[in-house]
């Protein structure tokens, strides 16, 4: 009897051991989820490059209807704007789309997406294969995080509480990121840091 | 009617003739190309809701959207909550009692929707119907079927008394069968009305005992408030019984915190 239980908790303690651990999710309050990127410039982006100053992710998609909402009414570019010169803002823009997927692009094509929309970003990062987006478990475009100076998460969620693609749902949003840079510049806590995740599904590789 | 490559969606009347002062039932249907869907009231991780902007002759009311009961559509790791095939919302109209007889109720609506299969098309549709109006209520034969098969699709009232225990990583869901059996079932799942109640991809545990349906939850980013509402979807194998039925569940929260057994 005895033997047959040893055996037993070995099988048990074996199967245990192979199973692999799901990445944690990333939470407010605790270090952002580290990363390296390769940017639409060419160079390799590391997070803890950008320490000493906020940064702000932003999901995109292109051809997303929901990104198109906030990039078509010009919403997306003033908040980019708005960040980086009254916050200081690094600007990170991220693209997971697989090739072959909605809103994959090479790098040539990113760039001059850029110049058409007129963003402000200091970078975009290419993430075809998603390692970065599952990092931050980003499930739609856009999707937004703010990592402040120290390198700790204080911001994820949806831009603002307007979950539609309908462009006239812009006028009167309140703009959930505009309100977590403002509330972080006076000091205070930011009243709310975690908000609903709006857009199309990330087209992640399979 | 309009029409697109991924879906066409029509309004219509059930009545053929409506007695002002009684109401006209109408029914937004679309259908959709293969590999394409729309959205539930809640549309889970992505997406976005039909929106029905109605415009009728003032004083007069319509109701809220009726949902079908929907269905769990996955993308990956991501679960919506929507339609595939064919969806048939309704939405009740009052005609005022002091229009005349006689003179056709205008009944317009501007319905906002997103079509999805890898990618989402956003579709703008303006439809009207002149409701005829007279001195009698009259049914129509020619939407009868396609109104009857939308109530059949629509939740029915809950099955018996519901409460939600909140535990620390799911909601613990108790549904007494009361007239209507609603057991045993072959499967279950609870579709909550608010986003983010529940996290809409992970997998709902389901047990049935002594009349008491028990769903394991678990929890998404939204508090769960005091009362939880939703669709208790249970799948059953059966003669003669419908294979998927809805239930309407609007469930007290009754204890906060409760150890998991």
């Amino acid at each position: 009897m005895r033997k047959s239980l040893t055996i037993l908790s070995l099988a048990v303690l074996a199967w245990a051991g192979s199973i692999p651990e799901a990445a944690a999710k990333p939470q407010v309050g605790q270090p952002a989820p580290s990363f390296s990127g390769r940017t639409a410039q060419g160079q390799t982006l590391d997070l803890s490059d950008l320490r000493g100053r906020t940064v702000v992710l932003e999901w995109t998609n292109k051809d997303c209807p929901f990104v198109r909402k906030h990039y078509g009414t010009g919403n997306m570019q003033g908040l980019q704007q708005d960040a980086r010169e009254d916050h200081g803002v690094t600007w990170v823009s991220v693209i997971s789309s697989a090739p072959g997927t909605q809103g994959y692009l090479e790098a040539a094509e990113a760039l001059a997406n850029i110049e058409t929309t007129q963003s402000h970003v200091d970078h975009l990062v290419l993430d075809p294969e998603g390692a970065i987006g599952r990092a931050y478990d980003a499930q739609t475009t856009p999707q937004m995080f703010i990592i402040d100076k120290d390198g700790v998460l204080r911001f994820m969620g949806g831009i603002d509480d307007k979950p539609s693609s309908r462009w006239e749902t812009v006028d009167g949003a309140k703009n959930y990121v505009r309100a977590a840079l403002d509330d972080m510049a006076a000091g205070k806590a930011i009243a709310e840091p975690v908000t609903r995740p709006y857009g199309c599904s990330v087209k992640y590789a399979n | 009617m309009h029409v697109t490559p991924q879906a066409t969606l029509h309004l219509v009347g059930e009545q053929a003739v409506v007695r002002p002062g009684d109401r006209v039932a109408l029914a937004l249907h679309h259908d959709l190309a293969p590999h394409w869907h729309t959205y539930w009231r809640n549309p889970g991780d992505s997406g976005e809701a039909l929106a029905a902007d109605w415009q009728l002759p003032g004083g007069a009311a319509v109701s809220a959207l009726q949902w079908p009961v929907p269905e769990r559509i996955a993308y990956g790791t991501l679960v919506t909550y929507g339609y595939t095939g064919a969806a048939t919302l309704l939405a009740d109209v009052s005609v005022p009692a002091d229009w005349p007889q006689g003179a056709p109720f205008p009944v317009a609506v501007e319905v906002y929707f997103l079509v999805c299969a890898d990618i989402c098309i956003p579709a703008e549709a303006a439809l009207d119907l002149a409701v005829p109006t007279g001195s009698r209520t009259v049914p129509s034969a020619e939407h009868a079927a396609l109104f009857a098969a939308a109530r059949t699709a629509m939740p029915e009232t809950g099955p018996g008394p519901a409460a939600v225990a909140v535990q620390e990583d799911r909601l613990r869901l108790v549904v007494r069968s009361g007239k209507t059996e609603i057991g045993p079932a072959t499967g279950a799942y609870f579709f909550a009305d608010t986003w983010g109640i529940a996290d809409h991809g992970a997998a709902q545990n389901v047990a049935w005992s002594g009349g008491e349906m028990t769903v394991h939850v678990p929890r998404g980013q939204a508090a769960p408030g005091k009362r939880i509402t939703g669709v208790l979807a249970v799948t059953r194998d059966g003669e003669g019984l419908p294979s998927r039925r809805g239930f309407r569940i609007d469930a007290p929260v009754v204890s906060e915190s409760v150890p998991n057994p």
